[in-house]
């Protein structure tokens, strides 16, 4: 079974405006793909719709073999455990350390704080980050924030990563950084799906790619043999 | 937050910990806020004392009303005995005492000056005997001293019934209104209390505005509307209970320093009733119930 699957999925916001017309795919457990397309295309509204912070208007969007259409306001965030979100603004906590934007999840998960730690510190290890744990946000570089930022989404150990333009405050080669990381992780069996319009980024990480133009699905291009699935 | 109990446990604390936390992102508004509470519930309680203790003392001086029943001289000491018994059977009356020629005498020569007294020999200070009747309290007022007052006149030896002693019923109807106006300032304390709730959602969405990103990040990583809105709700009870406790205690400070005043300076037996044992709880109640009805308003306008 998929890990994710969309059929005829349409999402109108209100004064009739399409976000997506009609989308159907499906994204298997442990694979990469990218989310291409133009400003506008409809990638951040499919994530947000694979983050259940919207309903699709029309089709049904599954996610671990459950509708997000029927899906309780209350089993949300439960939801949400299996998913590690980031974003293109990295959306950190300026007050915090980095240690602390890292281990902020957990406490939802009512982890001890031995646990906490330990998840913090192996987290920001692999990252190579360790080295910031309690530097403040501001003192690092766009690169070294959006590698806090996906050490924040995975303490969680999430199944999926949803990644908005991660890249798109940063330039060619910590971009190149953080789409290596995002292999690494996809290599060790987490499912990435990340929204970008870099066509060079594209072009060098050769992967199965949706490309979206005007909410619709242009184009669902297979990733060559030798990189699927990481 | 759902959980295991340890997992449940350390959710507890964590949140408490934010809860605690969430009073430090706007310390000025926060003290403003706990003063205000504070205000408002040492009002209630000192309005609730002084109305207390005022009724108290009117409806005792009110309850101590009594009708001088003057009797014929040539009236025995049997008949005596009989109007008391026929005066001391209504249910109006609370108790009948007999007073003698001298006891009135020496009343009246009380109520003259002594340079006067001085200059006139004891026997010419007139005293006559007769009956001194204390109305019940609660029976009637002011219409019922009249009613038992006609009943005197009309009685076989009765002379003269002198008026009911001054204001006595107004002095009950005093402490009805007394006791209304108590109701009314409580009612006007509460009113404050309902006016520091504002206080209290205004200090709780400056905390909501300032972790507004770290809600919706906690959102995001799997946080239930429960984990990400009790910090709020504990912020809002710990400057409720604070705020009202310490109104309490100010006013319990306050009330017993009063009595120790008036002990000193009057000698006087009357205290202002403070109700610790009462109060404290209530106050922790009432500041429980403040801050839920506050985080509860400042998240519903927030979702809004």
């Amino acid at each position: 079974m998929p890990l994710i699957s969309l059929h005829g999925v349409s999402k109108r916001y209100q004064g009739g405006i399409a976000a997506l017309s009609d989308i159907t795919f499906d994204v298997e457990e442990g694979e990469f793909l990218f989310l291409s397309g133009p400003s506008g295309a409809g990638k951040t509204t499919l994530l947000r719709l694979l983050l259940r912070m919207e309903v699709a208007s029309h089709g049904d969007v599954l996610a671990f073999g459950r509708n997000l259409r029927a899906l309780r306001r209350s089993a949300v965030p439960f939801l949400r455990r299996n998913i590690g979100v980031v974003f293109q603004d990295f959306r950190l906590l300026p007050e915090r350390t980095v240690a602390e934007n890292v281990a902020v999840g957990l406490h939802v998960l009512g982890l001890s704080r031995r646990d906490i730690r330990q998840r913090v510190e192996n987290a920001l290890y692999d990252l190579a980050i360790d080295r910031y744990a309690d530097h403040y946000p501001s003192m690092l570089s766009g690169g070294e924030q959006q590698r806090v930022a996906i050490g924040r989404a995975l303490v969680m150990h999430p199944a999926l990563i949803l990644a908005d333009e991660p890249t798109g405050n940063l330039d060619w080669e910590l971009s190149n950084e953080i789409v290596r990381l995002f292999e690494e992780l996809n290599a060790k069996g987490t499912t990435v799906v990340m929204a970008t319009h870099d066509r060079f980024l594209l072009d060098a990480y050769p992967r199965r790619t949706i490309l979206l133009n005007r909410g619709m699905l242009i184009e669902d291009r297979a990733a060559p043999k030798r990189a699927k699935g990481g | 937050m759902a959980g295991n109990g340890p997992n449940a446990l350390r959710q507890g604390l964590h949140l408490l910990g934010q809860g605690f936390k969430g009073l430090t992102v706007s310390p000025g508004q926060t003290v403003a806020c706990v003063l205000s509470l504070a205000v408002a519930g040492c009002l209630v309680v000192l309005s609730a004392s002084f109305g207390s203790l005022t009724v108290d003392v009117l409806d005792r001086a009110g309850r101590s009303a009594k009708v001088l029943v003057y009797l014929k001289d040539e009236v025995p000491a049997e008949r005596v005995q009989d109007l008391m018994t026929r005066v001391g059977a209504r249910s109006d009356v609370e108790a009948v005492e007999y007073l003698t020629r001298e006891q009135d005498r020496a009343h009246n020569a009380d109520l003259l000056p002594r340079d006067v007294m001085a200059t006139l020999p004891a026997e010419a200070v007139p005293g006559q005997h007769g009956l001194e009747v204390t109305f019940r309290a609660g029976a009637g007022g002011t219409a019922g001293i009249g009613a038992l007052a006609s009943f005197l006149k009309a009685l076989e030896g009765v002379d003269v019934v002198a008026e009911p002693p001054v204001g006595s019923g107004r002095l009950r109807a005093l402490a009805a209104a007394v006791g209304f106006l108590r109701t009314v300032l409580m009612m006007l304390a509460a009113l404050l209390l309902v006016g520091t709730l504002f206080f209290v959602v205004g200090t709780l969405t400056r905390t909501m505005e300032r972790r507004k990103d770290e809600m919706n990040i906690l959102r995001l990583l799997g946080a239930t509307d429960a984990f990400v809105r009790a910090p709020i709700v504990i912020q809002g009870v710990l400057q409720g209970v604070a705020g009202l406790a310490l109104g309490s205690i100010a006013a319990i400070l306050v009330s017993g320093a009063v009595n120790a005043w008036l002990s000193v300076e009057f000698d006087v037996a009357v205290r202002l009733p403070a109700w610790p044992g009462r109060v404290l709880p209530l106050a922790v109640a009432g500041g429980l119930l403040l801050g839920v009805a506050g985080a509860f308003i400042a998240t519903a306008r927030r979702e809004a």
